[in-house]
């Protein structure tokens, strides 16, 4: 488990990361949504012990971080600009990374490259963008380890390939309690990945919860009443997050129980009523209550 | 990951980045020896060959040039890749994705940096004693390598290896402490200067203000303060030598390597602690600690400040204060933005952080204070009389020009410092009278004679006409030194009389006039011959044996022993004596040749003897010897003034006032002569010839 508590961090005046606290659960894919700037790569970096927070602490499943090997051990970390040896090839690559983590298996190495067809001979320096993130992927799951740091891994990837590493990441989920944490400043990246998603806005946290919850807390309903009746006191009595009104067509996204809501609703008699899908983009527009552009640039 | 085989895993991996260096450091020492060592060989081979050296002196030649010191390929290049090791070594923590990466994997920091460190280390040392091994190899094949050369190449290196330490060291301090490349780079020429600049501006300054400064604070010792400079007094000031070639390192030369390698030591311990709390975030930046920032600046912005405020007064060759204030404003200015651009890669940042650039130039005033008005009391302090132990004096302008030279030893002193350091006079009082005249005139004078670019004011010369350097040691009880340059007035009675009161002892005497010192004085036997000297054109090499010098020295020392000060106020020498060592003696290497004591007018035993050896000493200027005489005078536009002095009457009355121009300032403080008109004297029959003379005024 890994738990942060109370982390800051300035970068001279600006607080890139401000009194943040978080704890993801292992075997689950945590997503990490935020703008440019949000404090996401500050808090990964801080997460696998290359910066030393200003405030709080963060624990790995009960260990210091920063200068703590034993921890570091257990995580990999693929930063936004991945770095690669000069002139190096992945096989030297994977070399070095061998000595670094005991647990290292160089035959699910071999084995991926092979199977996202990747020249292990070939200077890396040579590699498109989205083959060295496949790289960094691969070398990061044959290092073998309890978790995965990845800033910004999945943008540039191809559909097929995230399909690829999702179904690679499910894999060790299932087999060693594998647990990525993935950040990311597009949401859509993250929807079908992700089991757990945090917000960060301006350095702080917003949210951080599960993805089913959210989902099944948070719903939307279009509903038609008959003409003569006035809806208000039954939307009143609902938790209503947004409403839209075109004639006699409500939309209504409210907070709570899906059998809940349809049955408050019904005692309308509706004409009309119909569940309609969610988006993740409008469950956080509307579950944090945030407006402007800052929020819709996270999504969009 | 902690342990010792993870360790040089670590280590294997890091040395695999750094191929190039270690190409770099394979090719440039096999150059620099064994390819050295086989063009030498070659040249000596062909020299002995065709008999023009020694087999000896070709293999001192050798060792020196290929093996030691003036190798100069090799020392030029322990010094590039000091820079080139810790540039590369440490670059990963100016980088981010580096400073990631490395930060982010599970080895300690401390751990990477360790394993960097010793391989900047090993990518010197072993290229370098591989191929030094080489070419002492292929000269001892050759028989230009004996044991001893052999040893001399191994002490060169273990020496060259502990500068190396310590050069590398600071410049990998240097990039602990940035976070850039070209910041690193000035960062440790900083490092490797800032104390020897402060050193050589703190004596500047002392030597411009303080008008009693005698000597220098730190001297050619500053140059122990900079790794690079040690470096070159270990090779080659710390090292015995005879005819150019070294023979040895002293002792002091190891203990001092000894002390820089524990340095070096003790700072990579201190840059292994910094590393673990070096942030990350500052790579690519300019420096790594913001709280560092402002002291650094300080730290520069003083020496640069107190540059300018010496420069612009020296360009303007008036030397006043005026220009010395601008230059330290310029200075302080211009230091502080220039740093505050460099810290922020901002050209708008030079107006940043103006306290602390006030701050500097707040300290560099302070600084500039201390000197010009000597709140300290430099120029105007006098240690308590009853504190003086024994006291030293040496007077410029009393028996100068006699040397004594010794080059064949490395603890050659010159007249003045052997006097200053082992002149003992225990009765003080004289002494301390003098260096209170001193102190009063230097205290009431010091800001008119000061000047911001060291030089003295000339209408200040001109009034004070009457006034002569000399210096005082005055030894506390304490054990301290207290040593002075002071201007005394020599036309005050009461100070020529302590003048002539110290002159008149023993203690005095026995330091001033070598040939009475028992200890300085040359044994007959090692004389090969004297040389008599009288005027510029006179001079006469005589053999004699050991009993006939003996005898001539012993009379010199005797006469020397009755001069007073008045003498030395009437009579200038008439000639000089010089010795001739035979430099083929033991122990005494090089060229020897001493000028051991001036022959007065009044020296009529030594005269006499000198005659009885063949030798005319010059004796005093007659009249009816005169045949003419050209005074020779310029006037202020450079038209030749000179006239022909034939007449008898005329040539009579200025006789007796002329003395030999080539002794006139062998005792200037007590006698006195004009140099306005030079005088020819051409002399009439057997004598035949001229010299030059001048007049004395009193």
């Amino acid at each position: 488990m890994i738990e942060a508590v109370n982390v800051t961090k300035r970068f001279g005046d600006i607080v890139a990361v401000d009194d943040v606290t978080l704890s993801i659960d292992e075997g689950k894919v945590f997503g990490l949504i935020g703008t440019n700037g949000a404090g996401k790569s500050t808090f990964l970096r801080m997460l696998s012990g290359v910066l030393i927070p200003d405030a709080g602490r963060i624990d790995i499943d009960g260990m210091t971080v920063f200068e703590n090997p034993v921890c570091k051990e257990r995580f990999f970390y693929i930063s936004d600009e991945a770095f690669f040896f000069l002139n190096a090839t992945p096989d030297e690559m994977e070399r070095f990374y061998e000595t670094c983590y005991p647990e290292y298996n160089r035959s699910r190495y071999e084995d991926l490259m092979a199977r996202f067809e990747l020249d292990r001979k070939r200077k890396i320096s040579t590699f498109s963008k989205g083959m060295k993130k496949q790289l960094s992927i691969i070398l990061g799951l044959a290092a073998n380890t309890k978790y995965m740091f990845c800033d910004e891994t999945f943008d540039g990837l191809d559909p097929v390939m995230r399909q690829g590493v999702k179904s690679l990441f499910a894999q060790d989920m299932a087999d060693r309690g594998f647990t990525p944490i993935i950040a990311s400043h597009n949401l859509r990246e993250l929807e079908d990945i992700c089991d757990t998603v945090g917000l960060l806005y301006k350095g702080g946290m917003l949210l951080s919860e599960d993805l089913d919850d959210i989902k099944g807390d948070v719903h939307k309903v279009q509903v038609v009443f008959p003409s003569d009746y006035d809806p208000a006191e039954l939307i009143g009595r609902l938790r209503i997050l947004e409403q839209e009104q075109r004639g006699s067509l409500y939309t209504l996204i409210a907070r709570g129980k899906q059998d809940e809501l349809n049955s408050t609703l019904r005692e309308g008699n509706p004409v009309f009523m119909e569940a309609l899908p969610l988006s993740l983009e409008e469950i956080f527009i509307t579950s944090t209550g945030v407006e402007g552009y800052d929020i819709k640039k996270i999504i969009y | 990951m902690t342990s010792k085989r993870s360790f040089i895993k670590i280590q294997r991996e890091d040395m695999k980045r750094r191929i190039w260096p270690l190409a770099l450091s394979i090719v440039g020492f096999f150059f620099a020896l064994p390819v050295l060592a086989l063009i030498k060989i070659e040249d000596h081979i062909s020299s002995l060959e065709e008999g023009l050296d020694t087999l000896e002196s070709l293999r001192r030649s050798f060792v020196q040039y290929t093996l030691a010191e003036d190798n100069g390929f090799m020392v030029v290049g322990i010094c590039i890749m000091a820079v080139i090791n810790a540039m590369h070594g440490m670059k990963y923590l100016h980088s981010k994705q580096e400073s990631d990466f490395y930060g982010s994997i599970p080895v300690l920091r401390t751990q990477k940096f360790t394993a960097a460190y010793l391989n900047g280390i090993l990518i010197t040392a072993i290229p370098l004693i591989v191929m030094h091994l080489f070419a002492a190899l292929l000269g001892i094949s050759k028989g230009l390598v004996t044991a001893g050369g052999f040893g001399l190449g191994v002490q060169t290196v273990v020496i060259l290896l502990c500068a190396y330490m310590l050069i590398y060291t600071v410049i990998v301090l240097a990039a602990v402490l940035t976070g850039h490349g070209a910041v690193t780079f000035a960062a440790a020429t900083v490092l490797m200067f800032i104390v020897v600049a402060y050193a050589v501006l703190v004596e500047t300054y002392a030597s411009a203000f303080f008008i009693t400064k005698y000597d220098t604070f730190l001297g050619e010792n500053s140059l122990y303060l900079s790794p690079v400079t040690i470096l070159g007094l270990l090779l080659w000031h710390e090292s015995s030598k005879s005819g150019g070639y070294i023979y040895s390192y002293s002792t002091r030369c190891f203990v001092l390597a000894a002390i820089i390698l524990v340095i070096a030591v003790a700072l990579f311990f201190a840059i292994r602690a910094i590393i673990k709390i070096r942030p990350a975030e500052s790579a690519g930046k300019a420096m790594a600690f913001e709280k560092t920032k402002a002291v650094i600046k300080i730290i520069i912005m003083i020496p640069v400040a107190l540059s300018f405020g010496l420069l612009f007064p020296s360009i303007s060759n008036s030397g006043t204060y005026r220009w010395m204030i601008f230059g330290l404003i310029v200075g302080a200015i211009l230091a502080h933005a220039t740093i505050e651009i460099i810290y922020e890669f901002d050209f708008k940042a030079c107006i940043r952080h103006l306290i602390s650039g006030a701050l500097g130039a707040a300290i560099t005033a302070v600084i500039v204070c201390l000197f010009v008005f000597d709140p300290l009391g430099y120029d105007t302090g006098l240690p308590d009389r009853g504190s003086v132990e024994s006291a030293a004096l040496y007077v410029p302008g009393i028996n100068s020009g006699a040397y004594y030279v010794d080059y064949g030893y490395n603890d050659y002193l010159s007249n003045e410092e052997r006097i200053m350091t082992k002149m003992l006079l225990r009765d003080t009082d004289s002494v301390y009278m003098l260096a209170e005249h001193g102190r009063d005139f230097a205290s009431s004078n010091r800001m008119h004679m000061a000047t911001p670019d060291g030089g003295y004011i000339s209408e200040f010369d001109e009034e004070n006409s009457s006034y002569r350097p000399i210096s005082v040691n005055l030894r506390l009880r304490s054990g301290r030194e207290f040593k002075r340059t002071y201007y005394i007035d020599t036309d005050d009675k009461e100070i020529y009389t302590a003048l002539s009161d110290i002159y008149d002892t023993a203690a005095y005497k026995n330091e001033e006039y070598f040939l009475l010192s028992s200890e300085r004085k040359p044994a007959a036997s090692d004389i090969q011959f004297i040389t008599y000297e009288s005027g510029y054109y006179y001079s006469k090499d005589v053999h004699l044996n050991a009993g006939e010098t003996k005898k001539l020295l012993d009379t010199l020392a005797a006469d020397t022993r009755t001069l007073t000060l008045d003498v030395l106020a009437k009579e200038a020498p008439i000639g000089v004596i010089d010795l001739n060592v035979n430099e083929s003696k033991p122990n005494r290497r090089g060229t020897y040749s001493m000028e051991i004591g001036y022959v007065y007018p009044s020296f009529k035993k030594t005269r006499a003897l000198l005659e009885s050896y063949g030798i005319d000493d010059g004796s005093e200027l007659h009249s009816e010897d005169v045949d003419y005489i050209i005074a020779v005078k310029w006037s202020d536009d450079g038209e030749d003034l000179s006239e022909r002095i034939e007449s008898r009457a005329e040539i009579d009355k200025l006789v007796p006032n002329l003395v030999l121009d080539r002794f006139s300032d062998v005792n200037s403080t007590v006698f006195e002569v004009s140099r306005d008109i030079n005088y020819e004297v051409h002399f009439k029959g057997s004598k035949g010839s001229s010299e030059n003379y001048i007049l004395r005024v009193r």
